[in-house]
């Protein structure tokens, strides 16, 4: 396995933290809601895996940057609730603002060429 | 940093709650699946077209259930917990090894673990007083030249010099083993106890549990008027009542008040610990404390009167050194009358260390010998392991080809050692508990802090470190050896004649010899110790001495100060005592053998003048004309006393003593000077009779002796010792009664037989050299395991060898003498390495033999021959077996 892949699929996976912390900023969601608001916000330019929905979910919430808990949906069905925590804001603020500063740099890059 | 704790604790959590987990994440996924059903149903899609499709979408649930759950195990636990159940079916396939492996590692754990706890209690526990390395205990040393002499004992007044000199360095306390009667109120009862000065407790930082320590002004020259009691003492003799403190209560007669009671986990070492001597006549313990009270004959400077103890706490900031160099300046000043170029001078030693110093090595050796027993258990369950692996080289085959790697199949091995190594610990620990309290009662009372061993967090420690440590100790070759293998194309070979790996047999060789090995050192060092204690019984085996018992007592203060009246009391005692039915013969004595040396003192014959330092120094003894036939000490020349003597002033000698006259001199006759106590006058003793040498301690040379008789100056602290017709237990209450109706106030008296005099001051000789004997015979026998199991091995793995040999013509001797002479070359290589270690090893036993060499060639020869008989013995069964082959059978296994 090349180190290139790797560093590629660790990109996306940290990009994706991202955008779920993101979805989550202002009020909690359950998975499905997060998937679909992600969806809805970058004008379905952005799609969710499924696949890789979930293991981000559990891996956050085990680091601490997300809390859970069991809530009514508004199908008044079980869903669990993903809300940002103190450490996740913090991480959110720290993402987001890496996030601009590389887009601005690579904005500049492929600009000038 | 933090991250990672939270994530170490959110999977702990996780841990315990792992089907509460899996069924959330069902759950939420399922979630997840009917919201995109309903969205694609809102879109105009049929119920089941859409539920399809949304599950379409999501892809293979389980792998993402799967990926998900990956973010809340420990992926190695979980492989841990696989590989365990694994384990646990495979030794359960094999129950003989399985017990085997249990068993002696739950031996050798054990013995270990109860050991070392017995080590650490008495040797590594720091001594539970206030800041304890600052505590020193204090000796005199005279230095003649080159050469010290260290005493044991303090002198009061040179003490006195020492305080007025310190004072900036240290603070001093002054103690003296005591023996005081308590007068309750029917009864007298001997206690054992210490005179302290009124800083004693200060010093250890101790405070009494209820009441308050001794005032200052109780100190060295006070008035002796109160007592501190131990935890102990006040629960049995006073039923724990704590209106006790400031009682007055009776002791020797006088009057004293209770200042207070200790806690009851007030530790002081016992009367011959603080003495720094093994007698094991003096390992009372310490129950009270009264003040020092020194009288003015004993505050003389000297070398006399050397009957006290001294402890020091340095000040802070002051060294030994300092402490030393200071007390010196002051002991320079002690007078040394008649020793001429004497010069004094203190030393120091750690408060811990004058305690347990002296069972220090012994413990160490005890604990080398079980460490090694433990190392033995490992090599004996490696070679099994070994032997097992053959069986097992398919199994690993298939697992190696389903794709388990090299680590996978270590793993596997290291778990299924160590839960091997974990049921023998917790068996071994179990076996330790119990056997600790054994150990501890079978142990002798010479061994310091025994009654504070305990089984604590650092023992549990201990054990959990050398199970783990064993577990890959026997573990890793077999394991290195049989993953390498995997490795190969095992899985089409299979059955019982798998080729022999050569590399591996070697090893396995290697291991069985290294046993014999382990073994040989074990038993020679047993047998070393074994002979030594043989010889010490001899050397103290003159009479029949279980037949003799000994009454000791002292007459009661209050009305026999006057000597004459204690010798009408002794004399009222012998009488009374040999007309006691079953009484053969009834004597007293100031001092029973075995019990240390006592009352040494100058012998200066007339025959033979000459200047104090040069006069040998006998013990004296004051007896009654029948000691001698009572105690079954033996006439060398001359006549015993006999009770026409009463009153004149003669004495007989021990033999040694005797053969420090020149030749010319005749003993028997010769006169020797004594100074009656009290008295201005000397008188010439005339010597009536030399006696055989009796020993003061079991392992030492017989003291000059000189005995008096006793209306010379009647004692009051007697033994009486009388021969019984061999119904001890009978003449001895009898006696008991006896002496209590001659006065009642006499205290009840300490009753023991020569035999068990005898036997508390072998006993820790015979301790270790029961332990050592322990462990050499188990070794014997883990040794003889490994034998058999490598021999049984190598018979199966030859069953075709032995086919083709016999097909051909081989009887079946010849077959069970090429499997004998493998034991044998096994054997012989691994005593060859055994004795050659023996032989160093032995020396550092030089210290606990006893008249026998550490290089005592009949031991090495008997232990070759024993473990050559043994290696035969292990290998009768494969023999056997080898020899009932049928060579059709073994041929047609191919």
């Amino acid at each position: 396995m090349g180190a290139a892949e790797a560093n590629s699929g660790e990109l996306l996976r940290d990009t994706l933290d991202m955008l779920i912390l993101k979805a989550v900023e202002h009020r909690a969601l359950h998975g499905y809601a997060i998937a679909s608001l992600i969806q809805k916000r970058s004008d379905s330019a952005l799609k969710v895996e499924e696949g890789a929905l979930y293991p981000a979910l559990h891996r956050l919430e085990v680091r601490g940057l997300l809390g859970s808990e069991w809530g009514l949906s508004e199908s008044r069905r079980r869903a669990k609730y993903y809300r940002l925590t103190a450490a996740g804001r913090k991480q959110l603020a720290k993402e987001t603002a890496r996030w601009k500063f590389l887009a601005a740099a690579i904005a500049r890059v492929m600009e000038t060429a | 940093m933090r991250e990672a704790f939270r994530i170490l604790r959110a999977r702990m959590k996780a841990f315990w709650r792992r089907r509460e987990l899996d069924r959330d994440l069902e759950e939420e996924i399922a979630f997840h699946l009917s919201e995109k059903q309903r969205e694609l149903e809102e879109a105009g899609a049929l119920a089941e077209a859409a539920e399809l499709a949304a599950r379409r979408r999501f892809g293979n649930a389980s792998l993402v259930k799967e990926q998900t759950r990956e973010a809340w195990i420990f992926r190695s636990v979980e492989n841990t917990l696989r590989d365990g159940r694994y384990a646990v079916r495979v030794l359960r396939k094999a129950p003989a090894f399985t017990a085997i492996a249990v068993l002696t590692l739950a031996f050798g754990l054990g013995a270990n673990t109860a050991i070392f706890s017995v080590v650490k209690s008495v040797l590594l526990d720091r001594l539970p007083y206030k800041e304890p390395g600052r505590l020193y205990k204090i000796q005199e040393v005279a230095q003649d030249g080159p050469k010290q002499f260290p005493l044991t004992c303090v002198n009061a007044g040179n003490f006195l010099l020492w305080t007025r000199q310190a004072g900036p360095a240290a603070d001093l306390a002054l103690l003296m083993p005591s023996t005081h009667y308590l007068n309750l109120k029917d009864e007298t009862v001997e206690i054992t106890g210490a005179r302290v000065s009124a800083n004693l407790f200060q010093i250890l930082g101790i405070q009494p549990w209820i009441g308050h320590s001794f005032s200052p002004d109780e100190d060295v020259m006070g008035k002796a008027g109160s007592v501190i009691l131990t935890n102990a003492l006040w629960k049995r003799l006073f039923q724990s009542d704590p209106g006790i403190v400031g009682q007055t209560i009776r002791m020797n007669g006088s009057p004293k008040v209770v200042d207070g009671v200790l806690p009851e986990s007030f530790y002081f070492p016992k009367q011959n610990e603080l003495y720094g001597s093994n007698i094991a006549g003096w390992t009372h313990p310490i129950e009270y404390f009264v003040n020092l009270a020194l009288q003015p004959g004993e505050m003389r400077p000297g070398l006399q009167m050397l009957n006290f103890a001294a402890i020091g706490r340095l000040r802070p900031g002051i060294s030994a050194n300092l402490a030393t160099e200071q007390l010196s300046v002051a002991e320079a000043q002690v007078p040394t009358e008649g020793l001429s170029g004497v010069k004094m001078h203190v030393a120091l030693h750690p408060l811990k260390t004058a305690i347990v110093g002296g069972a220090e090595r012994k413990l160490w050796m005890v604990m080398a010998g079980a460490a090694l027993v433990l190392l033995l258990v490992c090599v004996n369950l490696a070679g099994l392991l070994i032997a097992k692996g053959a069986g097992r080289a398919h199994e690993i085959g298939v697992r190696a080809a389903l794709g388990a790697g090299r680590m996978d199949i270590l793993r596997q091995f290291l778990i299924e050692a160590l839960m091997l190594s974990a049921a023998g610990g917790t068996l071994g620990m179990a076996a330790a508990y119990w056997g600790l309290r054994v150990l501890v009662r079978a142990a002798p009372v010479q061994i310091p802090r025994l009654s504070s061993i305990a089984i604590d967090e650092r023992v549990l420690f201990f054990s959990a470190a050398i199970t783990v440590t064993s577990a890959v100790l026997f573990s890793l070759v077999p394991a290195l050896w049989l993953s390498r293998r995997s490795s190969a194309g095992t899985v089409k070979a299979s059955g019982p004649n798998t080729t022999p790996n050569r590399a591996i047999s070697r090893i396995h060789h290697a291991l069985a010899a290294m046993e014999i090995a382990f073994c040989t050192v074990l038993l020679v060092s047993a047998i070393l110790l074994a002979q030594s204690l043989v010889r010490v019984m001899r050397a103290n085996a003159w009479g029949n001495v279980s037949h003799v018992l000994t009454l000791s007592f002292f007459t009661p203060h209050t009305h026999y100060q006057e000597p004459g009246r204690r010798a009408q009391l002794i004399t009222k005692v012998i009488e009374s005592a040999r007309n006691s039915p079953g009484v053969e013969a009834a004597g007293i004595t100031t001092a029973l053998p075995f019990q240390g040396q006592a009352w040494g003192n100058d012998v200066d014959f007339k025959e033979d003048p000459k200047t104090a330092k040069d006069r040998p120094n006998a013990n004296w003894r004051f007896v009654s004309p029948d000691y001698f036939r009572a105690a079954g000490i033996g006439l060398v020349s001359g006549r015993f006393l006999t009770g026409f003597d009463y009153g004149r002033p003669m004495v007989l000698i021990s033999q040694r003593l005797a053969k420090e006259l020149p030749h010319v001199v005749r003993p028997v006759g010769a006169h020797l000077y004594w100074m009656p106590p009290g008295s201005k006058t000397p008188v010439w003793c005339e010597v009536i009779g030399v006696t055989a040498d009796v020993r003061a301690q079991p392992e030492e040379e017989a003291p000059y002796m000189v005995y008096v008789p006793y209306w010379e100056s009647p004692p009051s602290g007697i033994s009486l010792v009388v021969r019984t017709n061999g119904n001890v237990r009978t003449v001895a209450a009898d006696l008991a009664r006896l002496i209590r109706r001659t006065d009642s106030e006499i205290a009840i008296p300490r009753v023991e037989s020569l035999r068990e005099i005898l036997d508390d001051a072998t006993a820790p000789r015979r301790f270790v050299t029961f332990l050592g004997l322990l462990f050499a015979l188990s070794a014997t026998l883990l040794a003889a395991i490994g034998l058999y199991g490598l021999l049984s091995l190598s018979t199966s793995q030859r069953t075709r060898e032995i086919g083709v040999r016999m097909a051909l013509g081989a009887r079946t001797t010849e077959i069970v003498r090429m499997i004998l002479s493998e034991a044998a070359t096994l054997a012989l290589a691994g005593l060859a390495c055994g004795v050659a270690c023996a032989w160093a090893a032995t020396r550092l036993l030089r210290a606990f033999l006893y008249e026998v060499k550490p290089t005592d060639l009949t031991t090495f020869i008997c232990v070759c021959a024993g473990l050559l008989a043994v290696a035969a013995l292990a290998g009768c069964g494969p023999a056997r077996r080898a020899a009932r082959v049928d060579p059709v059978r073994a041929l047609k296994w191919e």
